[in-house]
């Protein structure tokens, strides 16, 4: 029973790490305000400039806010969709995957409060997510 | 065909237009289709052709797009120029917010301005938004070129051509980057997927705001009807047409396996700038034979109008409906009556004088249809005429018929068909044809369609220095080019000075009637006609050595331009008496009063009138270019005193 039990959680976590080895973080998401970083492999100078940044404002709230990056990348096109879908955010990587980084905070429903294009300031990611953090 | 002549220009001008109309609408209505897909949220719409276009960046290009048809549709309206200027100037001021809150990293909430409700994505549509960098540069350098074309200021003119060029060079950018396979551009700002349809709309847009004034700036070359315009106009066209036509050749290729994409690219890129720089090459090359080609075919129909002469002068007792008759006279309105055309009242009843003119309406040798008389001289009669085959507009100038036996004034006509034939310039008139018409020498030339300095002189009383300047410059430009061929004018005087205004924002000076022109090489022929012709000219600007019968050059052009200036600022020639022989008296031997007495103009502009006034022909400027370079030089100096008066 414990081996069944085992396999089980093995399968499982096998079925959901997959996806993630496109995204860098796990969003275990529902009821939590979402950030998704969207990137690409050839934005090296911006997208590493912006992403230490943005998972700094985050993990403030860790508790309460989800984090997930998705990679444009063409070679991973398909995990990135599948991820970005099963977050409830396909609409917004496709409207935003031709530009990066972007920058999305959601709501806990999965509304976008606000989404920045191109690189910012701390303060600025930050009072957006606060913003995202009041919307009801 | 591309057009060749002057009077080819309103039509270029109109093509222009159109071109704008176009442009203008494709770009708005792929706008206006992405806007659409952000506003019902339809993937395929906001990304329509696979690339994607922010919300903001597709409704900044709407509305210039919008802007360019407007403008393009209301030419001559003011308010809708006005009202262009405003919103372009808005628009320009949104792309610059845009960049400095880019380049600021921040986020201006306060400078988007919502233009929807919440959608259910949760996403409220804003303006300008999120715009991607490539977009932002875009509407500002467009909005801001549209702004200052819309000024309409000659002063502008430089700035916003080299606003567009430079916008059109940032656009082809990702074009050429697409075309050779490159999937994104990096930068400080991140990356963007290569944004072709944004980049295509931003070409489009420049060429449409181009096209909305084409005769202005140096894009005026475009409409240029001497070789380097030709050149141009064909280069453009088959890059144009044939660049993307290669790019699909390629693509092609590509797909077929008949080429590698990655191996074969840097060698497809210079197959590319090769066939770029032949076409350019290849339509120089072929402009300038056009030129020469027609070139020797005038100098065939001369050689032919030579030995015609002879034979018309022999013949000018036969049956042409030209010849032996005035084709103008006046009729009295009450009792029929018919006179010369130049009694205005009935000399029986004193009833007004109806002119008529047989040849209006008239088709001349089946291509020549005679629109309407513009004026006559001593020597001939000048038409509007349309050249039905081509649909051109041209000046038809006949010789007076009661002339046709007087071999020296035809061969006065054959020697100003000569003398024109030689010369390709902007500021002089071009002879197109000339022959018999019906056993009447023509020639057929450009039609201006403007008014004679001596007109602009008579409703101005006198012309400004800088009018003055600008006027003379231009005549100094043609003349140089006519002495460069070895012509002289010898007859310029105001009313042989056309100004033309058909191009808009721009005085175009053309020197005309070349009747007295003499060629300077030393052909017998023409000696015996500069002898037999050296007292004819307009006395009160014919110089002291045409007045006593020297031969005259250069110098004797110069004479009559210092003549002109004269004029142009005083309203009076500067010597001038009731007679002829009076007026040749003065001429001879007294020394104009200087300008400076009479209006306040600058000392060295009046030392280089008087300088051209001399009585010695050594004593003025040597040459027309050395003429040019001094008044250029005073001009520029009196722009500087100017400038430095108002810094502001």
């Amino acid at each position: 029973m414990l081996f069944a039990r085992s396999l089980l959680l093995v399968i499982l976590f096998v079925l959901t790490a997959c996806p993630f080895a496109v995204a860098d973080n796990i969003a275990d998401s529902k009821g939590k305000v979402l950030v998704v970083f969207i990137y690409d492999p050839h934005c090296q100078y911006t997208c590493d400039k912006v992403r230490p940044t943005v998972r700094e404002v985050q993990s403030k709230y860790a508790k309460s806010v989800s984090y997930l990056e998705i990679d444009t990348g063409e070679e991973h096109t398909a995990q990135s969709k599948a991820l970005a879908e099963k977050n409830g955010v396909l609409w917004f990587y496709n409207d935003n995957m031709k530009f990066v980084p972007v920058v999305g905070f959601f709501s806990p429903e999965r509304k976008c409060i606000k989404y920045l294009t191109g690189p910012k300031t701390k303060g600025v990611y930050q009072a957006a997510l606060e913003r995202a953090m009041k919307a009801k | 065909m591309i057009p060749h002549t002057l009077e080819s220009k309103p039509r270029l001008l109109d093509s222009f237009r159109l071109s704008a109309i176009i442009s203008g609408s494709l770009v708005f209505i792929y706008c206006l289709t992405v806007v659409i897909g952000w506003y019902c949220d339809i993937q395929s719409l906001k990304m329509l052709f696979g690339f994607a276009v922010p919300f903001g960046a597709a409704v900044s290009y709407m509305v210039l797009a919008c802007l360019v048809l407007v403008l393009a549709l209301f030419p001559d309206r003011k308010d809708v120029r006005l009202a262009g200027a405003s919103i372009s100037l808005l628009v320009a001021l949104c792309g610059a917010v845009k960049l400095a809150e880019t380049i600021q990293e921040a986020d201006w909430d306060w400078f988007n301005f919502p233009l929807s409700g919440e959608l259910a994505n949760g996403v409220v549509l804003m303006f300008p938004g999120q715009v991607t960098p490539d977009g932002i540069i875009g509407i500002l350098l467009v909005s801001t070129s549209l702004f200052l074309m819309t000024m309409h200021s000659s002063r502008l003119d430089p700035i916003w051509q080299m606003l567009l060029t430079f916008t059109g060079a940032v656009a082809l950018l990702p074009v050429i980057g697409f075309l050779q396979g490159i999937p994104e551009f990096c930068g400080l700002w991140g990356c963007v997927k290569v944004p072709v349809t944004l980049a295509v709309s931003t070409l489009v847009l420049s060429f449409a705001v181009y096209s909305l004034r084409p005769g202005s700036g140096w894009f005026a070359l475009l409409l240029e009807p001497d070789m380097l315009g030709t050149a141009l106009r064909r280069s453009l066209f088959a890059l144009m047409v044939l660049l993307p036509l290669f790019t699909v050749i390629k693509a092609g290729a590509v797909a077929a396996h008949v080429i590698d994409e990655n191996t074969a690219s840097p060698a497809l890129s210079v197959l590319n700038l090769l066939a770029g720089v032949s076409i350019v090459i290849s339509q120089f090359v072929y402009a300038y034979r056009r030129e020469q080609d027609l070139r020797r075919d005038t100098e065939k129909k001369l050689a032919d109008l030579s030995s015609q002469v002879t034979q018309g002068i022999k013949n000018n007792t036969g049956s042409s409906n030209l010849v032996g008759f005035s084709p103008r006279y006046a009729v009295c309105s009450k009792c029929g009556k018919q006179l010369s055309a130049t009694v205005l009242n009935c000399p029986d009843d004193d009833e007004p004088m109806k002119v008529v003119d047989k040849l209006e309406g008239q088709i001349l040798d089946g291509k020549y249809k005679i629109v309407e008389y513009l004026g006559a001289g001593g020597m001939s009669t000048v038409y509007k005429a349309r050249h039905i085959v081509l649909d051109k507009i041209l000046a038809l100038k006949l010789l007076q018929p009661h002339l046709l036996g007087n071999a020296r004034f035809v061969q006065r006509f054959q020697r100003e068909a000569q003398a024109m034939a030689r010369m390709q310039h902007p500021n002089l008139l071009t002879v197109h044809e000339c022959g018999f018409l019906e056993g009447v020498p023509f020639l057929l030339l450009d039609f201006v369609d403007g008014k004679g300095l001596d007109v602009l002189i008579q409703e101005r009383a006198r012309l400004s220095v800088g009018q003055m300047i600008a006027i003379v410059l231009q005549i100094a430009e043609g003349l140089i080019n006519a002495h460069d061929n070895g012509v002289v004018h010898r007859d310029i005087k105001p009313a042989n000075i056309m100004i033309s205004e058909n191009v808009k924002g721009r005085e175009l000076v053309k020197v005309v009637d070349f009747g007295l022109a003499k060629m300077l090489e030393d052909d017998p022929g023409h000696q015996k006609i500069s002898k037999e012709g050296n007292s004819a000219g307009s006395p009160m600007y014919m110089s002291p050595e045409q007045c006593v019968g020297d031969p005259a050059d250069a110098r004797t052009d110069i004479y009559a331009l210092g003549c002109l200036m004269y004029e142009c600022l005083t309203g009076n020639p500067p010597l001038f008496g009731q007679s002829v022989l009076e007026t040749f008296n003065k001429v001879m031997n007294e020394k104009p009063k200087s300008v400076s007495t009479i209006v306040e103009i600058p000392q060295e502009l009046d030392d280089l009138i008087l300088k051209c006034l001399e009585k010695r022909p050594e004593d003025r400027p040597a040459s027309m270019l050395e003429f040019r370079t001094a008044l250029k030089e005073i001009k520029e100096r009196m722009a500087g005193a100017r400038r430095a008066a108002n810094p502001a």
